[in-house]
């Protein structure tokens, strides 16, 4: 059932206190394309000093890069309201250290205006083994990873060996299935998590050479004249495999005049509005694809392609 | 040059002061205290005595100090709720014995708006008494199906709405949401669970429910419901005190007739440490003799009949997974330790026994790295703590505000449920906390139970559940520290003691105006004295209620 066109895209990132939630609003607040709505607890540790119009009840604050941060302190279903208001082209909501992030996004599944796009749980690589025992928190950061689509173990530059190999363990336990990115200052891409413009995302994923570390995000690209056989093509997108974290761009069908728009991320995916509507550069009739992966060596157009049955 | 003099006499009046506990006349001037005594102390006193309590009973005005203002702002909306209770304009409402009950209860609301697209608001709705029958849009749409009808539950974790609501909010198309309820056959019941669903249905339907609000009006209907049970003093613990709310509350207390002191706690949650202590200057600016701020209320776990409590082992009795923290722990710790260095009282929101011990960890670390005399903080609720984490809270000068309502209202549930028969027993164990000499006071929480001090004394006295069983008869109490509990008890918890909870020279002249004596009755017949209404500052004040 893909939403109506027009539907503001909602990804919540949760995670326990110390996790690097913040971190990674601040980076996403840097790095987002403009008209990205992003809801937190407080302003406290947020850079809203780059703001240059405070809604006057200091709930919502416009940054210089187009960005709109809204305070949650007067509840999440008006922040939500508020940013909604302000037409954003998506919407980040940070929950609170104790928050369960599947239940805020239940927020995104219940507005019609709104689209659940991703659910992200941080999780602090030397400190998760701890907490998970702590009889006052354990249960409180095992239910966090109920429902998240995506994983971030960070802070795995802190971790000794054994806490991280403790901390694998325990979330191939609470969160089965379910892609785990170990990552250092909460760094990925904003490509990850905003389901925006293909330009942003042809853009190379940065910053992520760490001493001992490898890349840990993977860019991939295809362009093919080709057109895909709608249902074949359906097929494959049900298959991908768990190490490719997001898909998007324009696919040409044999039965479709103008390539539409995919938009694939954790094993769900929708076709928009085709070329014309979406007042794309008229090009020619192509697929163009991009995609991040946590793994290398990806072949996107076999892993599409590779449907002979 | 002062005020002439005014003597009232009464049947009795009791003290609850060490040096005279009983009399019969009671001077005041300037709305104080000048003298207490009998006849003859009274003849010397060279002022006409006024008659007019002559056949009645006087107490300290009651101190209710855990108690909410939406009591205040709920009964604008229509009660629903299994046990009667009144309205503080003194209408008996509630008492819905069916899910049908509330049905026709709800078609008679509706007839009288006026206003076709107005929503209908109804709370306090409880169908844990009726046998398991569970209400749906289809009940509701025959209250109408053109108006958007809400109806809250006592829980106010749950909600019901008409099928209105559904298709206005489109809440027949989503799916993946837990709290939007189908039945068997995958229809949407139309209840639904937690704040998602429900703040969306009501966001759909542009429905207020009255509670939130801090307003001159809503705080005026809390006083009458305040007269009604005889107090005088009571507080608003968890208090937004926002600018808006904070010119409300000057607003309504400096007026002359305003029946009741008010001492609210600010909501920590609302602001960071720093700006909170800030915050509490500001308050503090703006006191007057009915509005004595100066609390914080901290809240840590949930409830316990909502399976949000946190609990130490074995946890709930049905095998409920823990409850929730409001805030992170470490959070929490920080709160206490930033209020309890700048000398700030805290009021701890505490049910379940982890929260409690908890509470006393943070406490005990607060107070070794910034001694605080007198601090007088108080854990709230507190109502699984055990004999151990008394004796700590009596080592440490920490408070207990027990919920003793609860022994009546959900003991059974308790016992069947959430803690089971042997963790019932102990359940706010005023018994313990005075064995083990902590200091406490009991309370209603209204209006999650109705705001009745004399009632709650009753619970603590008794300990009888709604279905007549009783609950840990060793932690019953008697009426004489019940009576302490709900006067001095209270007022010294919320740092008024020095000028109400006894009748004693120099303290406000607040007073409880009763047809009966308290200590003159059965122990079981608490609950049934009648209140004719109360005494503010000399001023009387007569309860809606008719003391028929």
């Amino acid at each position: 059932m893909s939403p109506p066109p027009a539907t503001i895209p909602v990804s919540v990132i949760g995670g326990f206190l110390g996790s690097g939630k913040t971190t990674l609003m601040n980076r996403l607040l840097a790095e987002s394309p403009a008209r990205t709505a992003v809801l937190v607890n407080d302003f406290g540790e947020i850079n809203v000093d780059a703001a240059v119009l405070n809604s006057g009840d200091g709930l919502t604050f416009e940054l210089a890069n187009g960005c709109i941060c809204c305070s949650m302190a007067d509840g999440l279903a008006s922040a939500i309201a508020r940013a909604v208001a302000a037409a954003p082209a998506r919407i980040l909501i940070e929950t609170s250290g104790v928050g369960e992030p599947r239940r805020v996004a239940e927020y995104a599944l219940l507005d019609p205006a709104l689209h659940l796009d991703l659910v992200v749980t941080l999780a602090d690589a030397a400190n998760l083994p701890d907490q998970l025992e702590d009889p006052l928190v354990g249960d409180t950061v095992a239910r966090q990873f109920d429902g998240a689509d995506l994983i971030l173990l960070n802070r795995v530059d802190m971790a000794g060996p054994q806490a991280r190999d403790a901390a694998r363990a325990a979330l191939r336990r609470l969160a089965p299935g379910r892609p785990v990115i170990e990552t250092v200052r909460a760094e990925i891409p904003a490509a990850l998590l905003v389901r925006d413009e293909v330009t942003i995302f042809a853009a190379a994923p940065h910053g992520h050479h760490h001493a001992g570390h490898d890349r840990i995000f993977h860019p991939l690209t295809l362009t093919d004249p080709q057109p895909f056989d709608r249902a074949a093509l359906n097929r494959a997108l049900g298959r991908l495999p768990r190490s490719l974290l997001r898909l998007k761009g324009w696919v040409q069908f044999t039965d479709a005049p103008h390539p539409q728009l995919l938009q694939w991320v954790q094993g769900q995916w929708e076709f928009g509005p085709d070329t014309r509507d979406h007042g794309a550069p008229d090009q020619a009739p192509a697929t163009r694809l991009m995609a991040i992966a946590s793994t290398p060596g990806l072949d996107l157009a076999a892993l599409l392609r590779g449907d002979a049955d | 040059m002062s005020e002439p003099i005014k003597v009232f006499r009464a049947r009795k009046i009791l003290t609850m002061a060490r040096n005279r506990p009983v009399a019969t006349h009671v001077a005041i001037r300037e709305g104080r205290i000048l003298a207490v005594g009998d006849a003859e102390d009274a003849a010397g006193w060279g002022a006409p005595i006024d008659d007019r309590f002559a056949d009645k009973v006087l107490m300290p005005g009651l101190v209710e100090a855990h108690c909410h203002a939406m009591e205040g702002a709920v009964w604008a909306d229509t009660f629903l709720g299994f046990f009667p209770r009144h309205s503080p304009e003194g209408s008996l409402e509630g008492g819905i014995r069916s899910i049908e009950d509330a049905v026709q209860r709800l078609q008679r609301a509706e007839a009288a708006l006026t206003d076709p697209d107005q929503p209908l608001l109804a709370w306090g709705f409880d169908p844990i008494y009726y046998g398991g029958a569970r209400m749906t849009r289809h009940d509701l749409d025959r209250v109408s199906t053109t108006r958007p009808v809400l109806v809250m539950h006592a829980s106010f974790h749950i909600m019901n709405v008409n099928t209105v609501v559904l298709d206005r909010g489109g809440l027949f198309q989503v799916t993946g949401v837990e709290g939007i309820l189908r039945d068997g056959q995958g229809d949407v019941t139309g209840e639904l669970q937690e704040m998602a669903a429900m703040q969306y249905a009501r966001q759909a339907v542009g429905a207020k429910f009255a509670l939130t609000e801090t307003s001159i009006a809503s705080l005026r209907r809390f006083g009458r419901s305040a007269t009604n049970a005889g107090v005088t003093t009571c507080t608003d613990l968890y208090a937004p005190l926002d600018d808006a709310a904070l010119d409300a509350y000057v607003a309504a207390t400096t007026a002359e007739d305003f029946p009741v002191r008010i001492a609210p706690a600010m909501a920590a949650a609302a602001w960071a440490p720093e700006a909170g202590i800030a915050r509490m200057a500001v308050l503090k600016e703006r006191a007057n003799d009915k509005f004595h701020p100066g609390l914080v209320k901290v809240m840590t776990d949930g409830s316990i009949q909502g399976f949000t409590a946190r609990l130490k082992w074995p946890g709930y009795h049905n095998g409920a997974p823990n409850g929730i923290w409001n805030q992170p722990p470490a959070v929490l710790k920080a709160q206490m330790k930033a209020y309890n260095a700048a000398g700030i009282q805290m009021h701890i929101h505490v049910n379940g026994d982890q929260a409690s011990e908890f509470a006393i960890d943070c406490l005990a670390e607060a107070l070794a790295e910034a001694p605080f005399p007198d601090h007088r903080h108080v854990l709230q609720h507190c109502q699984m703590a055990d004999a151990a984490q008394f004796r700590r809270m009596a080592a440490l000068g920490i408070a207990a505000n027990l919920f003793a309502n609860h022994i009546y209202y959900w003991g059974d549930q308790h016992a069947a449920l959430t803690m089971g028969p042997d963790r019932a027993r102990r359940m706010d164990a005023c018994g313990t906390a005075m064995a083990e000499g902590v200091r406490f006071a009991m309370h209603s929480d209204a209006p999650i139970t109705p705001l009745a001090p004399l009632f709650t004394a009753w619970c603590a006295v008794n300990r009888q559940t709604a279905t007549g069983r009783e609950l840990g008869p060793e932690e019953k109490i008697s009426v004489a520290d019940a009576l302490h509990a709900i006067t001095l008890g209270a007022a010294w918890q919320l740092r008024l003691d020095h000028v109400v909870g006894s009748i004693e020279v120099g303290k406000y002249a607040d007073f409880a105006v009763l047809e009966d004596d308290p200590t003159g009755i059965a122990p079981q017949a608490l609950k049934d004295v009648r209140i004719w209404g109360t005494i503010l500052g000399g001023t009387p004040h007569q309860s809606a209620i008719g003391a028929a």
